[in-house]
């Protein structure tokens, strides 16, 4: 992001942090795509992602009139939507030990056909195999966050991203297979 | 560029072709509507629980109530009884 890209977005954050209408439906029109994507990333599901992303959206227009360096504005989105994410896949879990369903019934698979390419599939496929909190971290990598950032998100040390980041890239190139290598 | 760097933006076109059309507009108004605060849902809890508490001690009484002026009229019945029987030589 250049200088003048960087100070529109600041000039939107304070108008939005103002409550200007057109300004949080520019925030979100300029961010649904990436935070659809971060949210699909997490959770594997397509049908979660709508909400979610909402989720995020909704957290992120209560809380930014806390936000006081508008600078870290992407920083801090990113923020609220991976914890958005860690919290929904938690409940989730959380609620599997009080109904009756099995783990099965919670995590049916989305059909190959309901993603579009092949590619596509095999890294959704080598992503399901991560935890959650690696899917998450490399998610943060992909949308370009600094580790001293990704620390701050997961409240944990440069070191400790560093290494985790490294063995989920090792783990998620060994379960992604690109499909004419297959 | 990675390999799998192609995937991660299908990726991010495949999640957002899932947002249905209007979802800035949707999440505004959704944004929009006052969400209950922690202390008001502990105000709301406590309220219920009062007043739970209030009836289950109402029906309480009145069972209480109900069934003691039933034991007071069969110790009645067994005094004027008794009393009769008494009375006969």
């Amino acid at each position: 992001m250049d200088q003048s890209q960087s100070t529109a977005l600041a000039e939107l954050v304070r108008q939005a942090q103002e409550e200007d209408p057109a300004a949080q439906r520019t925030l979100i029109i300029s961010y649904q795509r990436r935070i659809a994507g971060f949210v699909y990333a997490i959770t594997g599901r397509g049908d979660a992602v709508e909400d979610l992303a909402q989720l995020v959206f909704i957290k992120m227009f209560r809380a930014i009139g806390r936000l006081h360096d508008v600078a870290q504005f992407e920083a801090w989105l990113f923020r609220l939507a991976r914890n958005t994410c860690i919290d929904h896949l938690r409940r989730q879990k959380l609620r599997r030990i009080f109904t009756p369903f099995g783990p099965e019934h919670e995590n049916i698979a989305e059909p190959s056909g309901a993603v579009d390419t092949e590619e596509l599939d095999a890294l959704r496929h080598a992503l399901q195999q991560l935890p959650p909190k690696d899917r998450a971290l490399l998610a943060l990598a992909q949308e370009g966050r600094s580790q001293v950032e990704m620390a701050e998100a997961t409240g944990t040390t440069v070191m400790a991203v560093k290494a985790r980041l490294h063995r989920a890239r090792e783990r998620l190139r060994e379960f992604y297979q690109r499909p004419n290598e297959t | 560029m990675k390999p799998e760097n192609d995937a991660w933006l299908a990726l991010n076109d495949h999640a957002a072709a899932l947002l249905h059309p209007g979802f800035a507009e949707r999440t505004l108004r959704a944004a929009r509507i006052v969400a209950p605060t922690f202390i008001s849902q502990c105000i709301l809890s406590a309220v219920t629980a009062s007043v739970c508490l209030g009836v289950v001690f109402a029906v309480h009484t009145r069972v209480t109530a109900l069934e003691t002026a039933r034991n007071l009229a069969g110790w009645e019945l067994l005094v004027a009884e008794t009393e009769t029987l008494g009375q006969i030589p």
